[in-house]
């Protein structure tokens, strides 16, 4: 089976921290980048794929929802 | 006053037609007739005077009542927003995050917790509380705050207090400073901060706030007003001498809080 590709957009570094720990124990996720806006993470998805969004609903400016 | 003459007259008329009427005394001299009348006049006069004090007690007690009502509200209103679940939960989350990576700052950011939690649940009960105590709370919430963001936030704390112990209602200051995360700090992409300045002179408070934010959307201006005039709230009630105005710019928001100690209700 083929890796999952993942990112994650969050603003708190901690808790990317968490998530991060949590992503590189589950051996089927690649973790790609980590985003602290979801702005940013839209000018990664231009040009780059990926399977999986770790997302965060409370954001700077560009919620996860509306995201 | 002569419609009340003509109105009297026209009353005794219709009880005469009807033949239900006290008959008009004739006195024989003037001071008999001062004597008899003036009883039924001071009788009356002390009945609705009577009757005048009591409505008004009720009323004073109505109010006093109603005042304190508002009162418990607006305090438990703010013990709600402050001991906020959402806060408790975050908090809880990075020091998780810290004492996995076995960090220094995890058990100081516990103490922090601990000591905000303490005094939650017995220093906000009473009416008052030294200004360092709320100072101290605000500088444990601030460093917990802090855990959340990265290095790129800025904080600029700092105050000039002529007496450490000046009485203050609790959590009055505080709200501002969880406003200053909440919709400043958190919504703020490029190098968020938070500037506070608390100073009390000549028994005249001065609290100034000022934090970054990105000026967008109405629905967030509606979110902040549910909390300021909670606040604004409280204040009316506690002082008859203040201000709370709030400024937002292009991308800075300033609340000031200003308040005369001695105009305590």
């Amino acid at each position: 089976m083929s890796e999952i590709k993942c990112i994650i957009v969050e603003d708190e570094p901690l808790a990317v921290k968490v998530l991060a720990d949590y992503i590189s124990q589950v051996p089927f996720l690649q973790l790609q980048g980590t985003f602290k806006d979801a702005i940013l993470a839209t000018d990664f998805l231009r040009h780059d794929h990926t399977d999986l969004i770790f997302l965060d609903i409370h954001l700077p400016k560009l919620k996860g929802m509306a995201f | 006053m002569i419609l009340y003459s003509y109105g009297s007259y026209s009353w005794r008329s219709l009880g005469i037609q009807l033949h239900f009427y006290t008959e008009l005394k004739t006195y024989p001299a003037l001071d008999k007739a001062l004597v008899n009348q003036m009883g039924y006049s001071v009788g009356t006069v002390f009945l609705f005077g009577i009757i005048r004090h009591i409505h008004n007690c009720i009323k004073l007690k109505h109010q006093a009542q109603q005042l304190r009502i508002e009162n418990q509200a607006a305090e438990l209103n703010y013990l709600k927003s402050q001991t906020n679940p959402h806060f408790l939960f975050n908090t809880l989350n990075n020091i998780y995050s810290l004492a996995k990576d076995k960090s220094d700052p995890a058990p100081e950011s516990i103490l922090r917790l601990s000591k905000i939690l303490r005094f939650m649940l017995y220093e906000t009960g009473g009416e008052y509380i030294a200004i360092e105590q709320e100072l101290k709370i605000m500088n444990d919430y601030i460093a917990l705050e802090k855990l959340r963001y990265d290095d790129s936030l800025r904080i600029n704390f700092n105050h000039d207090i002529e007496d450490m112990k000046q009485a203050l209602p609790p959590l009055l200051l505080i709200p501002l400073v969880e406003n200053a995360f909440k919709h400043g700090v958190s919504e703020t992409r490029n190098n968020p901060f938070v500037d506070i300045h608390l100073s009390v002179n000549n028994r005249v408070l001065s609290f100034v706030i000022k934090n970054s934010a990105e000026a967008f959307a109405e629905e967030r201006s509606v979110k902040e007003n549910i909390g300021l005039s909670n606040l604004r709230r409280q204040l009316e009630l506690l002082y008859k001498d203040f201000n709370l105005s709030v400024l937002q710019e292009e991308s800075k928001f300033t609340a000031v809080l200003e308040i005369n100690l001695a105009s305590h209700v």
